[in-house]
């Protein structure tokens, strides 16, 4: 797949790898670099949450300063999903001392909900398993008219947002967020089927 | 790669923003986000921000938390050159201080050197034996010198003179070579040691000395030999002792009166000085809380000094009480047993001062009216002096100025007390001006 980057560094070692090597000689050019494979993703979500360049890099390296201090508190088994909520718990704090009630109710559930966990990714994700299949397919039907739709559209015929918005004629917003009620609704589906 | 979540670089995201992507690749790229809410959080964020600011934030962001590898080897290897020159400073440091030894060490090397170009002459008992005596190290080494010196001179004719007293064969021995003449020995060595020659013959005469020292311990009738050997060798020995228990001083000290040359002596009262050729000097032995001793050196060994103890030692200190003294509470003493309670008057009583005033204040003869009437107001501090004086009556003014005057020029004041304490006060004076003839009575 294209999206994995081909190792320009022969010594491409995993995250797992990494974290392990840092953990025994607390180099922290290992840790640096560990860091810096996720940083733009930090970077991207400090973005989302502080809406600004300046305060975005201040997070980053703060994050960074976080991690350097609590990666020997905590068992990291996967680093990635671990710095994303270090990262998302570090900016809503940010916030919250800024101004006060704004953000509160998206930030314990949401992160409840995203911690990335392998029981946590919905079927329609997942690889392709013949009897999930039908049972999605199922339940696709019973959806909605416009989430049927943009589920088939994404999913099935591998399109787009933006296709799907052009032909559609709805904002990608929309597109988006008719894929993810979509996808709950096939969840609570296929939850009462088994 | 199914295990592994496939990571998604900063690349790809520049691309899916730029719309480098196609549809298809979008798709792919938005079903991977799908699973990784991270990376779509991410893609949120930098849906705010232009996309070529995002490469270069993160680039600059990147070199700024994590310095690159390169700075960190540098940083190793500039510590290593570090450590390199200071090695080498060392290293620079100690050849050079080996080529400057201490000069005692390179005379006697430079000495042992020459003396061994002396040719080899087979030794005589007498030689012998004085290596045979236990010695100083140094003593050794000078003896070494010596000996071949003395080896050599043999070989010179010169004449020894025996001009020992006592039989003794050590003592023989010691003479012979106390009777090599200096000059003699010198004369041979010019010759060789043109440059290490005052050296040398202080290494002669220590030894001599020393030898000189050691003999005298064993045999008393040396003296003699000593004594000649004074004349060359200036090292002072002697004893300390103190004069009341006969007992061994430590830490006196010796000096050569006049100069800062001297010793001090050891545990058991010794000392040793050495003293300049043929000075007629002066030792001053002195001790803290014993009489400081003025002795010409007796070149034997056995200067004995006694010190007496000083005759300004401190006396005892005798402490004496005389009892507790009683503090005075209250002020003044008192004749009455009444507090003190007056106004202010002046010095010696009002009778005398009106007096004073009747005295002085005269009217003309030929003035209209029979007499003048100056009321004035005192005022009076504290401490008895009048700050102001005022018209009361509004009297004509010169008649008031004089009245003034007469009360300034009057006797002092006392100032009011009130319970024994000085208070300001408020005097009135009445002056009266009066034709002289009559004599006024007081108010």
């Amino acid at each position: 797949m294209y999206l994995i980057p081909k190792s320009r560094n022969k010594k491409r070692l995993s995250d797992q790898e990494l974290l392990s090597k840092y953990l025994k000689k607390q180099d922290f050019d290992v840790l640096g670099e560990l860091y810096s494979r996720y940083m733009h993703l930090v970077y991207g979500i400090s973005l989302k949450y502080f809406k600004n360049t300046e305060q975005a890099k201040d997070a980053v390296i703060n994050i960074y300063e976080k991690i350097q201090s609590s990666i020997h508190n905590h068992e990291v088994k996967n680093f990635k999903s671990w710095l994303y909520v270090v990262s998302k718990n570090h900016c809503l704090m940010e916030l919250r001392k800024k101004s006060v009630p704004r953000l509160r109710s998206s930030s314990e559930e949401e992160l409840a909900g995203f911690v990335e966990n392998t029981a946590d990714v919905h079927p329609i994700d997942e690889e392709q398993n013949a009897e999930i299949e039908k049972a999605l397919a199922d339940c696709i039907k019973k959806l909605k008219t416009e989430q049927k739709r943009c589920i088939r559209m994404f999913y099935y015929d591998n399109k787009c947002y933006r296709t799907i918005s052009q032909e559609l004629k709805l904002e990608e917003k929309k597109v988006k967020s008719f894929i993810q009620n979509g996808k709950r609704n096939l969840k609570i589906c296929l939850e009462r089927k088994r | 790669m199914t295990q592994r979540k496939s990571h998604i670089d900063k690349n790809t995201f520049g691309r899916y923003l730029t719309n480098q992507m196609t549809p298809a690749e979008r798709n792919v790229f938005e079903k991977e986000l799908q699973k990784n809410p991270f990376e779509a959080e991410a893609l949120e964020g930098f849906e705010m921000v232009s996309s070529s600011d995002l490469q270069n934030d993160l680039r600059r962001i990147k070199a700024q938390l994590i310095p690159s590898r390169r700075k960190k080897r540098t940083t190793y290897y500039a510590a290593a050159a570090t450590i390199l020159l200071l090695v080498t400073a060392g290293v620079i440091w100690i050849q050079l201080a080996q080529q400057n030894p201490i000069p005692q060490m390179s005379e006697t090397k430079i000495k042992s050197e020459k003396i061994q170009q002396n040719p080899a002459v087979p030794t005589s008992p007498q030689p012998k034996a004085i290596k045979e005596t236990p010695k100083a190290p140094f003593e050794t080494q000078a003896e070494e010198h010596f000996l071949p010196a003395e080896k050599s001179v043999r070989l010179a004719p010169t004449e020894i003179k025996v001009a020992t007293k006592t039989p003794a064969l050590k003592a023989k021995r010691k003479e012979t070579i106390n009777n090599i003449d200096v000059r003699d020995v010198n004369n041979y060595e010019t010759t060789k040691l043109a440059n290490a020659k005052a050296s040398f013959n202080e290494a002669e005469e220590i030894s001599t000395q020393k030898v000189a020292a050691a003999k005298d311990r064993t045999a008393f009738g040396a003296r003699l030999n000593t004594e000649k050997l004074a004349s060359r060798s200036n090292t002072i020995r002697g004893k300390i002792i103190s004069a009341e228990d006969k007992m061994p001083l430590p830490g006196v000290s010796v000096v050569v009166k006049g100069t800062s040359k001297g010793a001090v002596s050891a545990i058991d009262g010794t000392f040793e000085l050495q003293l300049d050729n043929d000075s007629n000097s002066i030792l001053v032995a002195s001790f803290i809380g014993m009489e400081s001793r003025e002795f010409a050196p007796d070149t034997s060994s056995n200067n004995l000094i006694a010190l007496e103890a000083s005759r300004l030692a401190l006396d005892e200190v005798v402490v004496v009480g005389y009892g507790t003294q009683q503090k005075v509470i209250g002020s003044v003493h008192q004749p009455h047993a009444t507090p003190l309670n007056h106004d202010a008057k002046p010095n010696g009583g009002y009778t005398s001062f009106y007096a004073y005033l009747n005295e002085n204040a005269v009217l003309t003869n030929s003035h209209p009216e029979k007499k003048v009437v100056v009321k004035l107001k005192l005022e009076i501090d504290a401490t008895g002096k009048i700050t102001a004086i005022t018209n009361a009556n509004k009297s004509d003014k010169t008649f008031f100025s004089t009245a003034k005057q007469l009360v300034v020029d009057g006797p002092a004041w006392l100032p009011k007390y009130v319970e024994n304490r000085k208070v300001e006060s408020m005097v009135k004076v009445r002056v009266v001006f009066r034709k002289k003839h009559k004599t006024s009575n007081p108010d």
